[in-house]
């Protein structure tokens, strides 16, 4: 069987028989591979500089571990290339925690970790934003870590600037500064003239986004009575400019229009002074004046309702590149997201992920003030698109509906310009005598004593009696809206469908004779109670998928969350069980393609993508062929 | 420490040096306002320091005569009201001469008077009483209604009168939070339908549940109304903790007696016009010679209209009786210089007074300029205490109180060169301006103010992150920064959403927790007390307190999955902060309860959109939010508020000077709740700048702020100061789990760290941090852990020995022994030494074979003298 061309469908029955297979870490048979022959995958932990320029060419430092055989690297593009210089051991930089843990176990020992030199050419015409790459060894493949490609002039830091003021390394904007902070209490201080007026851009983006959170500030050097060398501060954000799954972590941005022109400095630092040797940073400084029409208006300012620092704005995002997606990202279905756009086409793409079709043709209704109150509601016909804006803090938008005994209906909510936690919106349906029935806050009990509350982007609800109801939008904090703070809500019958289909992984390192357990979650939207197959397309050859048994876990402890339909969907579980025949050949990265087709009444629907893994195959007597290509690639340098 | 016997003679003689600024002329006075009023302080203090204090010798003389009140009401034959007769005598001083006046009455037939200090009605018409002493005359005019037969009985009049003047409803008896004995009445009758129903019912009062306790049995018995326990007991007829409170057949048994045979009524038609809607006490304000008497007097404005003398429906206590005594008719006696509150407590009514006595009266007081509305109200209380305030503060007490008190930091050398040497009349005033300018002055303030608004890890537990913390400390940065309105301020933090710095305090405690801590916070009283009972000591009620919480009942989390916080929300489904479903209820009578204001108004529909944001503006538009707010900033620069503690006004407690407390909140709200104009005002003071050095009149003056009283300065600030002394900055580390691991930036002052509880240090853990679990109220004690830290710790003695210190830079500029002297002063200090010291410490200093460790000894002895640890 064609590796490429194969396919399997699973239903989620269990198959039992498939569980007999034996999966990685356990006992080899005799054609398997010794864990002692086997070497462990490359773990990539760091990179300095964060990126580098279009079209340019870059020296990147990489620590990590199991990087003493790398031979190779990947990117997601044919636009970036690279060439490993140099392998070299450095001392541990693990946390003194885990350090001092490692020490007292006699059993474990911190591995080693590595500092590879990687010289990086990018094309010019190499999309901007960030892309995945990763280093593949006999061991397998890497981890991704992201690498940010930018249009602006490079800055590396000088390593001179660690703590004082006066140290501080003039830039000339735009730039993009790469950075590091690895001392505690480090400072990293920039300097530039600014003119009058001018309203200037400044973003960090963290290379090590669970431990180093950047803070960023903006100082003007006037100096004080006490202190001639006294800088002023004019703004300070150590937040990220966007809260969601894609949005960058600890990614500070704002943006400040300077009422004189002069000398200013915008410094980085760690926030609390936590650092480590991976805090590596980009600063991205630049003009509002040399951003394009487009990219201004994708430039929002975020609203306050108090009033804030004279000049400073925190600033949803900076324009020149879109990091809250990767530069090549496949499409993924969001059911739940803020961001997913609700329009026409949402319907029909809910339709094809199942074989169920609205009856009816959904109309958009834009919101038209006033508003405020059940008397002044707008009048929809369900499926209705609902477009409107919280024009002001305390503003409260009114629609009303119509609906029969028992109808379901689905409220889905999209934030296009504000998304949550700036905007949040709340959505409440009453009846005619103002209760409350349905409202996108969905509350969960944390701890025995804690209950909180999760703002929804789509909830349902089956309407018990026939009649007049009503949809109120607002702030939920009363305290935020403008022209920024429009919304979407489609409210529409519920048409049960295959929700979302989660998989962990991202790649998969396979020895030849090996087997890899994966596990998939399907969510069954707003009753969906079919079949969902899944299928994998390009897997490297001598590689097999099956169905595997699904371990039921046992329950322990107190389950404190609360599911509620209304919220949340029924899961499926099922695991996929990937083997590589013992005769496989070694492979270089294989981009397989997870794909998945709901089934209802045993009639198949639309085939849709849902998830592209790396792939790669390995052979264990080929470990020394590959130690003696590596040894010749260093040796050419 | 190196404590050779050299180094500590040179300790020793620095700290005697070190009491310089309260006892010596080491603080020459060298400046004038540029005003043109006459200052008669300095050639007073002149006087007095050169032994000829300016004491009254001869009696003084009686200059006018008054009494009050000056239009006496009499409704009714034989009605009766007590009067006062005042004198205004030479010294200033008025003095109660009713005794030695002789009183005549126009129309005898209509009024006789009694005992000299009552008149009674004895038929209706207008009458005139004249007072005469010593060649003086006045005149008063009464005027004698006609009465309705009978007036309708009210109880909390009559009975509720008689328990308060005889004590059975204080605090310490049956007014107590518990009652005593299982009987329960309201504190001071506030509350005459609870205490009917415990004396006319029975049963036993419970905190928790509003139901009696059994067995249930009422105490009066209108069978045989002599046998009701309400006569038995405090005529101790039977057995009675509290001992005889009136004897049997004496007036207040026959007035209960009499209520019971006709069946114990509560309230007959119109009792209610019978209320006292509001009481005065008379004299307005009583200065008092020392053995000198004063008659206090007590008028009601009763809720139909009419006046009453109220003198004896009142229960009198001093707070300091070897200050002030009072008999139970209300008659003062000054024992002893100083100032004692008189508190009168009458049915649903209490009244405190503040009364002044005098040491020695000044002939020839002074004239004192004064520079603003402050010192007009301050100087006035002075002169009525015939206390001198102290001389203007030099330049150098000025300059380092000011730095201290604005940005809580010394002064550098050169600017205190620069300002001793400058002649410019304005300096002060320029230099307040530039400091209130200042970077640090926005780092000290936010400090200031993160005490009472309470930024710590451990005040954001369990949830507790340092960014949570930080961002709150962020919110409190920008109020002070941008100067932005304090009620502006006050309405973003009691209505917080979303995850706004200001949202962050809410994040820790019950709704009740949070309202009395808002409610103390902005309106300066603690609410507390009315959770479990109706407030013991001001009329409020518990379920007022229930109904104010209510407006954080619905106070919840919004979880943010995407960052390390909780957003906070009003959520109208109910769902409140720990998952109560219910509205909020009265623990003790199990009701639900609605948000209402303190003053009983529920919320209008507009308003019930949004509860809190319409109790943020009902507080902030509210009288007790100016007075509170301007207090505490008061407090922060004076070290003690108005009213002390900062937060607990009440009528039993009431301010020092409380015409200055409404002149500078009327101030406050006309200028727009502007902080910095507030601090500039009280700043700009001749009171503020009155040297620390006291005068013999002043000596035992606390309260009056008649000259500048040593504080210690805070912990932070004393660090600051060590540090900038000797040039070592103080690197902080994190302790916390959400810090470890992590490190301040070299330079952060100890006022800038965010969070008191954050990072490693011993200085501040052996000087005390601020508990900010709850709003902290600093202490300055010494205690044996300080006393090793300046023997032993670090703070003391690495920051001497320190490479590239302030010594180590002096030594290598190649400065002589005096210079380093003279710098070393004038960076701990903020002054020149004097000759003796310069030429003390120069003869120590050359003795000793190792002049770094002589220097080291000598700067470890300034940051320890009294005169460096000290803002004066």
């Amino acid at each position: 069987m064609q590796s490429d061309s194969w396919r399997f469908t699973c239903y989620f029955a269990i198959c039992v028989a498939a569980a007999l297979w034996p999966v990685a870490g356990e006992r080899p048979t005799a054609s398997q591979p010794t864990s002692s022959e086997l070497r462990a995958e490359p773990q990539l932990v760091s990179i300095f500089p964060l990126g580098g320029r279009q079209g340019s060419t870059f020296r990147l430092e990489i620590r990590g571990k199991y990087l003493q055989d790398v031979y190779d690297s990947w990117f997601d593009c044919q636009d970036l290339k690279g060439r490993i210089q140099n392998i070299q051991k450095i001392e541990a930089t693990e946390e003194p925690a885990k350090k001092a843990e490692a020490d007292s176990s006699k059993s474990s020992k911190l591995p080693t970790e590595y500092l590879l030199s990687l010289e990086i050419d990018t094309a010019p015409q190499t999309l901007l934003g960030a892309h995945q790459f990763r280093l593949i060894s006999p061991g397998g493949i890497s981890n991704a870590l992201l690498l940010q490609i930018s249009s602006e002039p490079t800055v590396l830091k000088n390593q001179k600037s660690k703590q004082a003021v006066d140290e501080k390394q003039e830039i000339n904007p735009p730039a993009a500064i790469y950075g590091k902070i690895d001392e505690r209490g480090e400072v990293d201080y920039y300097s530039f003239l600014a003119s009058k007026d001018e309203e200037w851009l400044f973003e960090i983006r963290s290379g090590e986004p669970s431990t180093f959170d950047p803070v960023l500030t903006l100082y003007e050097p006037l100096g004080s009575w006490f202190d001639p060398t006294r800088v002023r501060r004019l703004a300070m954000n150590d937040e990220p400019q966007l809260y969601g799954w894609n949005a960058p972590r600890n990614a500070p941005c704002l943006s400040y229009q300077f009422s004189r022109s002069g000398r200013y400095i915008v410094a980085v630092q760690a926030f609390a002074g936590l650092t480590n040797p991976h805090c590596s940073y980009q600063l991205r400084v630049l003009r509002r004046a040399d951003l394009n029409a487009k990219e201004k208006q994708s430039c929002v300012h975020n609203t306050d309702p108090w009033p804030s620092y004279p000049g400073e704005r925190i600033v949803k995002a900076l324009p020149a590149v879109d990091f809250s997606t990767l530069a090549h990202n496949s499409d993924q279905w969001k059911e739940r997201d803020f961001l997913r756009r609700l329009d026409a086409a949402r319907v029909a793409a809910i339709s094809s992920r199942t074989l169920n079709a609205p009856e009816r043709s959904t109309t958009t209704v834009m919101e038209r003030e006033p508003n405020d109150t059940p008397a002044q509601a707008l009048s929809i016909t369900v499926p209705a698109l609902l477009e409107g804006t919280i024009e002001r803090p305390g503003d409260f938008d009114f629609y009303k509906f119509k609906v029969e005994a028992g109808e379901g209906l689905t409220f889905e909510i999209e934030t296009p310009e504000q998304p949550p936690y700036h905007f949040m919106p709340n959505l409440v349906v009453l009846d005619t005598q103002g209760k409350e029935l349905v409202n996108n806050l969905y509350r969960r009990k944390s701890l025995p004593d804690r209950w909180y509350n999760f703002l929804e982007p789509k909830t349902v609800y089956r309407f018990e009696q026939a009649g007049e109801y009503y949809v109120q939008v607002r702030d939920l904090t009363l305290r935020k809206g403008d022209s920024n703070f429009r919304y979407r809500i489609l409210v529409r019958q519920q048409i049960p469908h295959m929700g979302e289909v989660k998989i962990t992984e991202d790649h998969i390192s396979l020895y030849a004779g090996q087997a890899r357990r994966v596990s998939v979650t399907v969510e069954q939207e707003e009753g969906f109670d079919g079949d969902v197959t899944l299928s994998v397309d390009n897997l490297p050859p001598g590689v097999q998928l099956f169905p595997a048994a699904e371990l039921t876990p046992e329950e322990t402890g107190v389950a404190y969350e609360v599911s509620n339909p209304r919220y949340v969907p029924k899961n499926q579980n099922v695991t996929l069980m990937f083997v590589a025949d013992p005769e496989a050949p070694a492979s270089r990265p294989y981009t397989a393609e997870v794909k998945a087709r709901a089934v209802v009444g045993g009639k198949p629907g639309e085939l849709k993508a849902v998830k592209q893994i790396l792939f790669m195959v390995m052979r264990p007597e080929e470990k020394a062929a590959q130690e003696k290509t590596s040894e010749t690639v260093a040796q050419k340098k | 420490m190196k404590t050779s016997f050299i180094s500590r003679k040179i300790v020793s003689t620095l700290l005697a040096l070190s009491m310089a600024p309260l006892n010596s002329a080491v603080f020459a006075q060298t400046h004038r306002f540029p005003s043109g009023d006459r200052d008669e302080t300095a050639e007073a203090s002149v006087q007095l320091r050169a032994g000829k204090a300016p004491f009254q010798k001869n009696p003084a003389r009686l200059q006018e005569l008054r009494i009050i009140p000056q239009e006496i009401p009499l409704s009714g034959k034989g009605a009766a009201h007590s009067f006062l007769v005042m004198g205004s005598f030479s010294d200033g001083l008025v003095r109660d001469v009713t005794s030695k006046c002789k009183l005549t009455i126009s129309h005898p037939e209509l009024v006789r008077v009694e005992e000299k200090r009552r008149v009674v009605a004895l038929s209706s018409g207008t009458v005139l009483l004249k007072a005469e002493l010593s060649g003086r005359a006045t005149t008063a005019s009464i005027r004698i209604e006609s009465a309705p037969e009978k007036e309708p009985f009210s109880f909390q009049r009559e009975i509720g009168t008689i328990l308060t003047r005889r004590g059975c409803n204080a605090s310490e008896c049956h007014g107590g939070v518990k009652g005593k004995g299982g009987f329960k009445l309201s504190l001071d009758a506030l509350y005459p339908e609870e205490d009917y129903r415990w004396i006319v019912q029975g049963g036993r009062y419970q905190v928790l549940v509003a139901e009696a306790k059994p067995p249930v049995i009422p105490r009066v018995d209108v069978k045989q109304p002599e046998e009701s326990l309400l006569l038995l007991k405090p005529t101790l007829t039977v057995p009675h903790g509290g001992g005889q409170r009136f004897e049997d057949g004496s007036k207040d048994y026959q007035t209960i007696l009499e209520w019971v045979r006709k069946r114990a009524p509560f309230d007959e038609p119109g009792a209610e016009r019978r209320r006292a809607e509001r009481v005065e006490i008379h004299p307005a304000e009583v200065f008092l010679e020392r053995g000198e008497s004063q008659q206090l007097l007590l008028t009601a404005q009763l809720v139909s209209g009419r006046k009453e003398d109220w003198t004896g429906r009142v229960r009198f206590s001093s707070n300091n009786p070897d200050v002030v005594e009072v008999t139970p008719d209300g008659r003062l006696q000054a024992r002893s210089p100083g100032e004692a509150v008189i508190t009168l407590r009458t049915p649903g009514h209490v009244i405190s007074k503040r009364i002044g006595v005098i040491d020695r009266v000044i002939s020839n007081y002074p004239r004192i300029p004064g520079r603003n509305l402050i010192d007009n109200h301050v100087f006035a209380k002075l002169h009525k205490l015939h206390i001198l305030p102290s001389e203007l503060s030099s330049d150098s007490e000025f300059l380092r109180r000011i730095c201290l008190d604005l940005t809580g930091m010394l002064p550098p050398s050169n600017r205190v060169r620069e300002f001793l040497q400058n002649k410019d009349p304005q300096k002060r005033d320029r230099l307040i301006q530039t400091l209130m300018e200042s970077p640090e002055y926005v780092d000290y303030w936010t400090f200031r103010f993160s005490d009472p608004l309470r930024v710590a890890l451990s005040a954001v537990t369990p949830y507790s992150t340092t960014k949570a913390a930080q961002r709150y400390s962020e919110w409190i940065r920008s109020f002070v920064e941008l100067n932005k309105a304090y009620d502006q301020m006050a309405r973003e933090r009691i209505a917080a959403q979303g995850s706004d710095g200001a949202s962050r305090h809410f994040r820790h405690q019950l709704p009740s927790e949070t309202m009395a801590e808002e409610v103390k916070m902005f309106m300066g009283r603690r609410l507390d007390c009315a959770q479990c009972h109706n407030h013991p000591a001001e009329p409020w009620s518990q379920n007022q307190f229930w109904q104010m919480t209510s407006f954080f009942g619905r106070l919840g989390y919004i979880f943010n999955p995407f960052m390390d916080w909780v957003l906070v929300v009003d959520i109208s489904t109910g769902t409140g902060m720990f998952g109560a479903d219910d509205p909020v209820t009265n623990p003790r009578t199990k009701q639900a309860v609605q948000p209402a204001f303190l003053n009983g108004r529920g919320l209008t529909e507009d308003e019930q959109k949004d509860p809190r944001m319409a109790l943020a503006k009902w507080m902030t538009s509210h009288p007790y939010f100016a007075e509170a707010a301007v207090n505490r900033i008061w407090s922060f620069i004076f070290g003690k508020g108005l009213v002390e503690p900062v937060d607990d006004f009440r009528s039993t407690n009431p301010p020092t000077h409380p015409e200055l407390l409404q002149a500078l909140a009327q101030d406050f709200r006309e200028h727009g709740h502007d902080v910095r104009h507030l601090i500039r005002l009280i700043v700009q003071s001749r009171t503020y700048q009155l040297s620390a050095v006291p005068n013999e009149t002043n000596r035992n003056d606390k309260l009056n702020y008649s000259h500048a009283l040593p504080r210690r300065l805070d912990t932070e600030v004393l660090l600051d100061a060590i540090s900038a002394v000797s040039g070592v900055p103080e690197l902080f580390e994190g302790r916390h789990r959400t810090t470890a691991g992590g490190r301040e930036p070299l330079g952060v002052r100890a006022v800038q760290l965010k969070e008191s509880d954050s990072d490693l240090c011993s200085f501040l853990d052996a000087y005390g941090r601020p508990d900010r679990s709850a709003i902290p109220e600093r202490d300055h004690k010494p205690n044996l852990v300080q006393a090793l830290h300046r023997l032993a710790g670090s703070t003391y003695t690495d920051k001497l020995a320190r490479k590239g210190g302030r010594i180590d830079q002096l030594i290598q500029s190649g400065a002589s022994d005096r210079d380093i002297i003279q710098e070393l002063i004038l960076v701990a200090f903020s002054r020149f030494p004097t000759g003796t010291e310069r030429e003390e410490l120069q003869k120590k200093i050359g003795a000793r074979a190792l002049r770094r460790e002589a220097l080291e000894d000598l700067v470890w002895g300034l940051i320890n003298s009294r005169e460096f640890v000290y803002n004066h």
